[in-house]
């Protein structure tokens, strides 16, 4: 996998980079679809994997799993915090259109969309992998009871405006 | 944690997921340039203070070292195996049944720390669900076991009027006992082995990654039962790919030949055989939901006395034990 020219990145060399990657690929793009949508969610990793095995503190990291969940939810968070209103507004626009090709209604769309980064992350990682609070209060780095509140809110949420 | 999800969240959990493209490729990643934040005037005021508590930070940094080392320490060395499993289904069946539930395909990793006698084991699905057991004391045997998520039925089925035949993989999440027992092959465990059952086909061939192995095969010839339908013959086929090396089973299969019916095949491959360090923490069950575990079998007691077949037999009060196993 090494790249032509002069990389600027050392993951090139590292197989167990490589490996790592390769084994939670599938679960990251899924994260990232819940946070920014699937539009943007190959950015947002691409952004959070290259950025974390490329940092100095990535040789200390020993439990990748999580460390990389954590840099997507940043790297999502970034995505908001960078974003004018009027690019949001543009992208929303642009997003209705893309519905009918990626599969998301727009209720659902507009539904998660009133979510905000935390529940979003929360929930994804509560549903998909079944996580205690404690373990998701850990991956995330946030406290237990703003797990439990985020969730709670998340799934009220959801089945407000989805029912 | 509740698994009570209602429609609506499932609903919108799955829509969104479903929607994920691709990941990126390893090349693409190695091209990628992530964009630079943009610093803010207030965002470089911030940075002087930074810098400034940088300085002061640096005596912090010596002790962060220490626990840095520490926590490297704290990890373990384990042998890790990875398998991917498949179901190849070859049934007439005139109304498969579909359910989302199941998966026919599965990656199992495999960690095992003889050292610290525990082994881990997680499943992930195709839709990005996974589950985990830890067994304690023993990988055949364990004394403590607790898991974590849910596991998927790894199953098939096909309806014959009004009877249902069903084949459920053998390699349905956590490792099987004989495989389990084959990933550590100088421990010879107390099940039987490819050894002990099947029987030698070719000493030279090579599994389906290419790797130089023996082939075994054991096959069994019987009658299913379908429920009220009459009874079928069936023939069960399990087939071990060995490197003769050191004895590890690098890939497995087994496959069932309902007659009348076509097969099903259930197939086990090794992809990664490595000796690792994870944290301490990998093996570390809080909050994860305990599971039964039997106690290790004690081999049949000796017969007491009486008659053995029909035979008068005079018992040895003190018998040795057999010199073949």
């Amino acid at each position: 996998m090494a790249g032509s020219g002069a990389p600027r990145h050392r993951m090139a060399v590292d197989l167990r980079d490589e490996e790592i990657y390769g084994k939670h690929a599938d679960d990251l793009i899924r994260f990232a679809t819940t946070l920014v949508g699937p539009a943007r969610a190959e950015d947002v990793v691409a952004n959070a994997v290259v950025r974390s095995m490329t940092s100095m503190a990535w040789a200390t990291v020993v439990e990748p799993r999580a460390y990389l969940f954590r840099a997507v939810m940043n790297e999502a968070r970034m995505l908001h915090r960078g974003e004018g209103r009027r690019r949001r507004r543009e992208r929303a626009a642009a997003d209705a259109e893309r519905t009918l090709h990626d599969g998301i209604s727009l209720e659902v769309r507009d539904a998660v969309g009133r979510l905000t980064l935390r529940e979003r992350s929360v929930l994804y990682l509560a549903y998909w992998h079944d996580m205690s609070v404690d373990d998701i209060a850990q991956s995330l780095g946030i406290s237990r009871r703003t797990t439990e509140r985020a969730l709670t809110e998340a799934r009220r949420n959801l089945e407000e405006q989805l029912s | 944690m509740s698994n009570d999800w209602s429609p609506e969240v499932s609903r919108a959990m799955h829509e969104v997921a479903d929607a994920a493209p691709m990941p990126p490729s390893v090349d693409a990643l190695a091209m990628h340039r992530p964009p630079t934040p943009q610093r803010s005037p207030v965002g470089a005021v911030a940075a002087a203070v930074v810098l400034a508590l940088a300085i002061v930070a640096g005596l912090a940094a010596v002790a962060g070292r220490e626990r840095g080392r520490d926590a490297a320490d704290s990890t373990v060395e384990v042998y890790h195996a990875r398998y991917t499993t498949m179901i190849d289904v070859h049934l007439q069946c005139a109304q498969p049944l579909n359910n989302p539930a199941r998966a026919t395909t599965s990656t199992i990793d495999l960690w095992a720390d003889r050292t610290g006698r525990q082994w881990r084991d997680t499943v992930t699905y195709p839709n990005g669900t996974t589950y985990d057991v830890v067994r304690r004391g023993s990988s055949i045997y364990p004394t403590q076991m607790a898991s974590r998520g849910t596991a998927l039925d790894q199953a098939v089925e096909c309806r014959l009027g009004a009877d249902t035949y069903r084949f459920v993989t053998p390699f349905n999440g956590v490792v099987s006992l004989t495989t389990a027992a084959e990933i550590t092959p100088g421990e010879r465990p107390y099940v039987q082995l490819p050894s002990d059952t099947a029987k030698l086909v070719d000493a030279h061939v090579v599994d389906a990654r290419g790797r130089p192995t023996q082939l075994w095969e054991m096959r069994v010839e019987g009658t299913m039962n379908s429920g009220t339908v009459s009874e079928r013959r069936l023939t069960q086929v399990r087939r071990w790919w060995i490197d003769a090396t050191d004895g590890t089973v690098t890939q497995q299969q087994f496959t069932d030949s309902p007659e009348g019916l076509g097969t099903v095949t259930s197939m086990i491959t090794m992809t990664v055989s490595e000796k690792i360090r994870v944290s301490a923490g990998h093996f570390d069950t809080s909050g994860w939901t305990p599971m039964e575990t039997q106690p290790r079998p004690e081999p049949p007691a000796f017969p007491s006395g009486g008659t053995t077949g029909g035979v008068a037999s005079t018992v040895n009060p003190s018998p040795e034990p057999s010199s073949t196993p």
